[in-house]
């Protein structure tokens, strides 16, 4: 079956939610896969958007978070003060974020590459993306994969992942205990955490992408777990609601969120 | 309007726009655009049309969690700063923090706690985040101190003649931004007669007490979207704005070159046609059921 990378990204992201999940979700590929999951394996999900939506329908796919068919028929509409008190009690099971870069340790930069008054290169801000990458009980990172957005170490934390990778250092730093960053979805393939340390799960194979290219675009030596397996497929039905029911056309959306 | 920015927001002063993502006062910013007024701090969440004070050099500090323009390789009103020599200081933190800023504000308190940001370099590059104990348990906290701007500006779908206004749809900051400020600056698609307003008084923002000027301003927020009233148009601002070739013709014949709000959707439908605005109007209203009150 043909399918695109964003495609599967999107697959991918929809497969992580559960029936019943709360997904605090930024604009762009995360909320496809909302509603995807939502159509597919979790018609209990509820969608949280940060400017104060909350809602179990799916919606016309939105062009940025908020807009009037996003806000129409809400289950709730608040604000973002709302939406993120919710978070910080734990109430939200998963976030999804997009990031400008994230490192070794699951840490997002969104912020800014060099030192932060003098910057290399500026990025426009992260947002809410730090609130959902503190409070949220696990987050997901979505964004594509190039070298030069998987650094060793980001220049800015602009969302806590595990920090230096040791034993507990969220905890340490006051972040909620349990949470921190569960999945990064790139373009080539599926990552986890092992200690603390971004962990090649699988790759996708299927459509094309090798191993050699997912370890030449991080700037460290990669670890991967013991046998790297092949991300599974995007299924015919799911590609079917992606681009006839959701409306889904790659590049048709702004790819990270947050 | 033109009064009403030229009484209440003075070079130099700190300002707070609603419309997170929702119904901004784009009306009130091309007025204070228009009027050239400088050194402005403004503190906003997701708003864009705030973008034409940075391109139009007007900014001295932003106070926010994220600004599309600040990313240069995509539009173009950051460089114009730079080249003006008024690229402001920033001041970020992320949402939720700004929000409690402005809750701290609104309450009156120095400052309100999260965890959210711990651990992130917010604190590192923000002197107003500073990480606490928590004095009952000892527990790390991030301190966010409050922010009190000197005005704030609210756009609504209508309010009546003394500022008593509803507003509906995602509220983004709008509650604790507008209650943070020291006076307050409505402007509404609609003035309506008070009975409207108290007939339904849990829609209401603040108690007119508390609002300096009121202004009526039909597509106040345009090019954003405003629930109940219009969808937005947002491709085209940033077709328009957000790219060096049009930008400059952009702004001088739809806010230097016109007198208010009025004139400049007039000029967009002889440019473009009526339906070109049609468009955005609601096509298909879902009217909820009237809540009662009464005794």
């Amino acid at each position: 079956m043909n399918y695109t990378l964003s495609e599967q990204m999107v697959v991918v992201a929809a497969r992580l939610l559960q029936d019943g999940d709360a997904v605090y979700t930024g604009v762009g590929l995360p909320t496809v896969a909302a509603f995807l999951a939502k159509l597919t394996h979790a018609p209990n999900l509820t969608i949280i958007f940060e400017t104060g939506i909350i809602r179990t329908d799916p919606c016309l796919l939105p062009q940025g978070v908020d807009t009037l068919p996003s806000q129409t028929l809400a289950d709730k509409l608040s604000d973002a003060f709302y939406i993120n008190t919710l978070a910080e009690r734990g109430l939200v099971n998963l976030g999804f974020v997009g990031a400008g870069q994230l490192d070794r340790h699951g840490n997002i930069n969104s912020t800014c590459v060099g030192d932060y008054r003098q910057p290399r290169f500026r990025f426009p801000g992260g947002g809410g993306a730090c609130d959902i990458a503190s409070l949220c009980q696990n987050w997901v990172a979505i964004l594509r994969q190039k070298k030069i957005r998987f650094p060793e170490r980001v220049d800015f934390v602009t969302g806590p992942g595990y920090l230096d990778g040791s034993p507990g250092a969220r905890e340490r730093a006051g972040l909620p205990p349990g949470t921190g960053p569960k999945k990064v979805i790139t373009d080539l393939g599926v990552f986890g955490f092992v200690d603390g340390e971004l962990t090649l799960e699988t790759i996708h194979a299927r459509a094309g992408v090798r191993l050699e290219t997912v370890r030449e675009n991080v700037a460290w030596p990669l670890r991967e777990l013991p046998s790297v397996g092949e991300t599974l497929e995007p299924t015919g039905n799911e590609i079917d609601l992606l681009r006839n029911r959701i409306g889904y056309r790659s590049g048709s959306v702004t790819e990270s969120g947050g | 309007m033109s009064a009403a920015i030229r009484e209440y927001v003075q070079p130099g002063c700190t300002v707070f726009f609603g419309g997170m993502q929702h119904g901004e006062p784009s009306a009130a910013i091309h007025e204070i655009v228009r009027q050239r007024i400088e050194r402005l701090t403004v503190v906003s969440a997701l708003t864009h049309t705030v973008a034409l004070l940075l391109g139009e050099g007007l900014l001295q500090k932003l106070v926010v969690a994220y600004l599309f323009d600040l990313y240069e390789r995509e539009n173009c009103l950051a460089g114009r700063a730079r080249r003006l020599g008024a690229y402001p200081e920033l001041e970020e933190m992320s949402h939720y923090g700004l929000s409690l800023a402005l809750f701290a504000g609104q309450m009156g308190v120095p400052f309100m706690t999260t965890r959210s940001q711990l651990g992130s370099s917010y604190l590192q590059h923000n002197p107003n985040l500073k990480e606490i104990a928590c004095p009952f348990t000892g527990q790390k906290l991030a301190a966010v101190r409050a922010l009190n701007p000197d005005v704030g500006i609210l756009h609504t779908q209508r309010s009546d003649p003394s500022g008593a206004a509803h507003r509906w749809g995602s509220l983004g900051m709008d509650l604790m931004g507008i209650n943070a400020c020291k006076t307050i600056i409505i402007t509404t698609e609609k003035i309506v007669a008070p009975e409207i307003i108290r007939r339904d008084p849990n829609r209401t923002v603040v108690p007119s007490f508390r609002v300096a000027a009121v202004v009526e301003v039909p597509w106040g927020a345009y090019p954003l979207h405003l629930a109940g009233c219009y969808n937005s148009d947002l491709p085209a601002f940033a077709a328009m704005c957000r790219v060096e070739s049009t930008y400059q013709a952009h702004v001088d014949r739809f806010i230097y070159g016109v007198a208010d709000r009025t004139a400049m959707m007039q000029r967009l439908a002889e440019d473009h046609g009526q339906p070109y605005l049609d468009r955005l109007k609601i096509q298909q209203p879902i009217e909820s059921t009237g809540v009662i009150n009464g005794y």
